[in-house]
């Protein structure tokens, strides 16, 4: 049995920096799982782009996460190359809502 | 629990309500994948170019976006692909264009705003004059009740249309002028979700505009059978499957439909009914996939 699923997605379930294959067999899934639980109480830290203090994230924060940083900014969480990292949150879009 | 989720959730911005979602899934034991669009490449119909091997495993995708160009066109991309997406393109389309909106429903015998379309200036002028001031002039394709104008008289009408006139956006040129209705200081927002009409709440302010985004008290409100059988047959016409229905009380006519959200916010509802309209959406999205 092959299990598939895209790297960037499982790195958003895993919370890691590890990058794992494109398709990859259903042992390693598994695998992943039990570093999955291991990671479970950690929490990832990373750098406010504005003042530059600690962000620290939940450990099981998502892409598109909005966080309300001490330095009183905005920002939403950005997931790129398997790296978790903070941004300002752009201005309300014009065709945001319902 | 199978590893490859057959259902997914398109989102942007992880709000309230995507949050919610994603754990009332969890709680029933449904597979529904976060795909979070800003990260996604979707490729467009069988065209040989390789994509996520997840999608070929998805049936359903539950379109939480927050924009309204994302929502619909990455729909129409997933669309592409035999995926089915709730809503789908054509409902979003027309959910998110009010113009087609009304011209759908007002075919169809359900009551809406009197409204005119206009696509000059000096036509606004006879339209408000045709409908009677005070007029409202809103875009076919706002959201949270921005540049919703309402003008008393035609050197109101005036500068509204000049400010319109300044925008950079195409749509401006498109002017709707409905009569303001006499409702009471409140609309309904209805939820739809397949063939059930699980909650209502009252927008009640003391300004015009109701909307929760502007400041609208969000209450429980009654759903008499009337309001049921009509929120109902309007989702229909549309053919959308999750929706949040606006409707007006208009003193004399009765229910007025002013307008249909195809990705409808809901945390003030749940926390003024303590409906879980998550539960809900999770529930719709479990039962669809048994189908």
């Amino acid at each position: 049995m092959v299990c598939a699923k895209s790297a960037n997605i499982l790195y958003m379930n895993s919370h890691i920096n590890i990058r794992v294959p494109y398709i990859f067999p259903a042992c390693i899934r598994h695998l992943t799982v039990n570093i999955n639980y291991l990671v479970k109480s950690m929490a990832i830290k990373t750098k406010c782009p504005v003042c530059g203090g600690e962000v620290s994230l939940p450990d099981d924060v998502m892409a598109g996460e909005v966080v309300e940083h001490d330095c009183g900014v905005t920002l939403e969480v950005v997931i790129e190359n398997n790296i978790v990292k903070v941004k300002p949150l752009e201005g309300v879009g014009e065709d945001w809502g319902e | 629990m199978g590893f490859i989720a057959n259902s997914i959730m398109l989102y942007e911005v992880l709000r309230w309500e995507e949050k919610a979602i994603l754990d009332a899934a969890k709680e029933m034991g449904l597979e529904l994948e976060p795909i979070h669009l800003y990260n996604t490449i979707l490729r467009v119909g069988e065209n040989g170019l390789k994509s996520s091997a997840l999608l070929s495993s998805v049936e359903i995708a539950l379109q939480r976006a927050i924009s309204h160009a994302i929502a619909l066109n990455s729909t129409i991309a997933l669309e592409s692909l035999g995926i089915r997406v709730i809503n789908s393109s054509m409902s979003t389309a027309i959910a998110m264009n009010k113009l087609w909106t009304l011209s759908i429903l007002s075919r169809n015998n359900i009551k809406t705003p009197r409204t005119l379309i206009t696509f000059s200036e000096e036509s606004c002028y006879k339209a408000a004059q045709v409908i009677g001031y005070p007029v409202v002039l809103k875009p076919i394709d706002g959201s949270w009740g921005r540049l919703i104008s309402m003008a008393r008289d035609e050197e109101e009408l005036r500068s509204v249309i000049e400010h319109r006139n300044y925008i950079p956006n195409p749509s401006m040129k498109v002017h709707m002028i409905q009569e303001f209705v006499n409702k009471p200081n409140r609309d309904i927002r209805v939820f739809v979700i397949g063939d059930e009409v699980p909650t209502a709440i009252y927008r009640v302010n003391n300004h015009w505009i109701t909307n929760t985004a502007r400041g609208g008290k969000a209450e429980p409100a009654k759903i008499d059978d009337e309001l049921r059988e009509l929120v109902l047959k309007t989702a229909k016409l549309i053919g959308i499957e999750i929706a949040g229905i606006d409707v007006f009380e208009d003193m004399e006519r009765g229910y007025v439909v002013n307008e249909i959200n195809a990705v409808p916010e809901f945390k003030n509802t749940v926390a003024a009914t303590g409906v879980k309209l998550q539960l809900k959406i999770a529930e719709y999205i479990k039962t669809q996939l048994r189908k």
